[in-house]
């Protein structure tokens, strides 16, 4: 059994308008990283932002439906943002990154923005990995203590 | 390692959930509703694709909600 798990993955490239009038878009490098979410035999392979910032992995409402979970029976929380705030439901999981699986919590909510992108924070991810961002190469997720924390 | 490129999902999917083929670049399927992208991946023999909602706006990006 190895005592770390270091995964790899690389930058996503998007474009991006510098203002809403203007005609251009400009290159814009993300890390979104792939995931697997897993309730029970149903599960959801998605791409998500990997966002420090944010104190919890939050995520549209409409995957806790295709995952079989009943949105609303999660706990309640309010979720603020640069745009306001927001209601979610709180549910336990399962988190696929690459070949490591491991149980999680995400709140998931129906009144994301538009224009928001699901993402993964503190509580949930962070605290379970260290991360090195080599902008906008490389993303190195690193596991420690394999299987203890 | 090449950063994916992701570059034409906007304007043409912007605020549909898109699913890619196995490059993870290519746009299999698209929908305004998660179930429906992955049904019709599923249709053109995907199983599993990768999933992603597509941001209505190609704006900056500093936060979700």
């Amino acid at each position: 059994m190895p005592d770390h798990v270091k995964l790899k993955f690389t930058y996503t490239e998007l474009g991006a308008k510098p203002f809403p009038a203007s005609n251009r878009l400009v290159k814009i490098f993300r890390p979104l990283i792939p995931i697997t979410l897993i309730n029970k035999n149903r599960f959801c392979h998605m791409a998500v932002l990997l966002d420090s910032g944010a104190d919890f992995n939050l995520i549209h409402g409409d995957v806790a439906s295709y995952l079989g979970l009943n949105l609303t029976l999660g706990s309640k929380r309010t979720i603020s943002g640069i745009s306001g705030q927001i209601r979610g439901y709180k549910h336990k999981l399962q988190l696929k990154i690459d070949n490591y699986l491991y149980k999680t919590t995400v709140i998931f909510s129906n009144q994301l923005p538009n224009n928001a992108i699901a993402v993964l924070g503190n509580q949930g991810f962070f605290d379970k990995f260290a991360v090195k961002f080599n902008y906008p190469k490389l993303i190195t997720i690193t596991h420690f203590n394999y299987g203890k924390r | 390692m090449k950063a994916k490129n992701w570059t034409h999902l906007f304007p043409k999917f912007a605020g549909l959930w898109v699913a890619f083929g196995k490059d993870e670049e290519t746009v299999v399927s698209s929908a305004k509703s998660l179930k429906n992208t992955i049904k019709k991946a599923g249709e053109k023999g995907l199983k599993a694709p990768l999933l992603f909602k597509v941001p209505a706006e190609s704006l900056p990006y500093a936060g979700s909600c």
